[in-house]
């Protein structure tokens, strides 16, 4: 069976046999990919394109794969070299003042149905302010926050992907959590 | 920082952030996690951060419910037509890439050992040419050398011919005084020359060149040939003859070294001088 094959083999496979094995790698790992791309980058269509580009640069390159990392680790290598090739590219059009004031009304939000507008509101207030201080760390640690927080990869598996050590890892959300504490305190909004 | 904090009470470093992090995400082994319940049951500080970071996350994780949660994973479109060149065929690939790229080829997909040999290599190679250019400068520097002597030996041989010139008085003493060649080296050929003096008995024949103490009045090429009466002193011929301004030697030839007896055919129009004003010149300096 494909699915009891890891993925070191579905890539073997794919570059010496069939290519279509590819695909169940593919269905492992698309969601995480996608969180990992709106995490960074925010916006939908953006993270779906930065999903699509990144594995189809993983397929084009799967022969130069040497196995001495994870293919986990690869593809979020890759996926992370994408959005900041598009994070790079939306700054020099200088897009995100008017995707500031979009983003926000285009977001699509179900709220529960218990809650009052009051409550609705001061939600959207606290999860635009938790999105915008998120989005205002630096890359680093945003990537690590979002790997955590968005794909729930334990610290192990972000320092693979990161290629950097344990305590490291840790150092850094350590330090991103005081900034988002700091950020959050500044809108004087209770967190808790 | 958390990282390293003494307890006021018992003065021993117990906060680690490292600690408080993985706390918060449940990342703990159960030894771990009961030293630092008990750390925490004391430390109001890590106690504070731990409450702190806990709200963060899960303020994240709501957005991340919020915003990402509802959201359709995308489909992954692969181009499989195109089919995955295997890797012993990249070679037959690249052929058309440069040789810069064929260079970042073989270091990326080589081994470190084959990558340190290359390396070394490179550097022997460049270690050869090196000495190969400086052991051929040393070849050309030992032929400059080596026709320098000889240019040096065929002026010594011009010299004593002259020397032997000149007709000698047996009763007077004769001055040998080694005659310095006549023509300067080539690498001096603005230096003056010295005063050469060729004795025999009786009549002192004197090669004459010009040389610091005479102030430069003449050119620095001008040869003089003065016969001198030894009793009196005084000069009984004195011929001058104005050389060509001799350049520099080239090192693929030997220059011709004008005779002395080439001198002895004496233009008229030459102009005498009185050899007694040039000692006298000397003795003033």
């Amino acid at each position: 069976m494909v699915s009891e094959l890891t993925d070191e083999q579905l890539v073997k496979l794919a570059v010496e046999d069939d290519p279509n094995h590819f695909g169940e790698i593919v269905n492992r790992w698309e969601r995480k990919i996608f969180a990992l791309c709106f995490g960074m980058l925010k916006r939908e269509d953006e993270a779906k394109d930065a999903t699509q580009e990144a594995f189809i640069a993983a397929y084009k390159n799967l022969s130069r794969f040497r196995g001495e990392a994870k293919v986990s680790s690869w593809l979020h290598r890759i996926a992370v070299n994408q959005c900041l090739t598009k994070m790079r590219r939306v700054k020099t059009r200088s897009e995100d003042f008017i995707d500031e004031s979009e983003s926000s009304e285009s977001k699509v939000f179900t709220a529960p149905v218990k809650l009052s507008p009051s409550n609705l509101t001061e939600k959207n207030e606290r999860l635009q302010a938790v999105r915008q201080a998120v989005h205002s760390l630096p890359t680093e640690l945003r990537q690590v926050v979002i790997m955590k927080e968005f794909e729930e990869m334990t610290f192990q598996e972000i320092s693979e992907v990161m290629e950097m050590p344990l305590s490291t890892v840790k150092s850094r959300l350590y330090t991103a959590l005081k900034q988002l504490r700091m950020k959050l305190e500044k809108t004087s909004l209770e967190v808790v | 920082m958390v990282n390293k904090m003494f307890d006021s009470r018992t003065q021993k470093p117990k906060c680690n952030a490292d600690d408080i992090v993985s706390f918060v995400y449940e990342e703990m082994d159960e030894f771990q996690l009961a030293i630092f319940e008990k750390h925490m049951t004391n430390c109001s500080v890590c106690s504070d951060e731990v409450a702190s970071f806990s709200n963060i996350s899960l303020s994240v994780q709501d957005w991340r419910d919020t915003e990402f949660l509802n959201l359709e994973t995308p489909q992954i479109k692969i181009p499989y037509e195109k089919q995955i060149a295997p890797l012993n065929e990249i070679a037959t690939v690249t052929e058309s890439k440069n040789w810069l790229e064929k260079l970042r080829e073989v270091f990326t997909l080589t081994s470190l050992p084959l990558k340190t040999a290359a390396a070394f290599g490179v550097i022997a190679i460049s270690i050869g040419l090196m000495w190969f250019l400086i052991g051929s400068n040393f070849n050309n520097g030992d032929e400059i050398a080596n026709k320098n002597q000889d240019l040096n030996n065929i002026e010594q041989k011009n010299t004593s011919k002259e020397s032997k010139l000149i007709a000698s008085d047996n009763t007077k003493t004769e001055e040998d005084i080694e005659a310095k060649p006549l023509i300067p080296k080539p690498e001096t050929n603005n230096s003056i020359p010295d005063l050469a003096v060729n004795t025999s008995s009786g009549k002192k024949s004197i090669t004459v060149k010009q040389n610091s103490s005479l102030k430069g009045k003449q050119s620095l090429n001008n040869h003089q040939n003065a016969t001198v009466d030894k009793s009196s002193g005084q000069i009984i011929k004195a011929k001058i003859k104005k050389l060509p301004i001799k350049k520099e030697p080239n090192i693929t030839e030997i220059r011709e070294v004008p005779r002395l007896t080439e001198f002895a055919i004496e233009d008229t129009d030459e102009e005498d001088i009185r050899l007694s004003d040039l000692f006298a010149e000397v003795e003033s300096d």
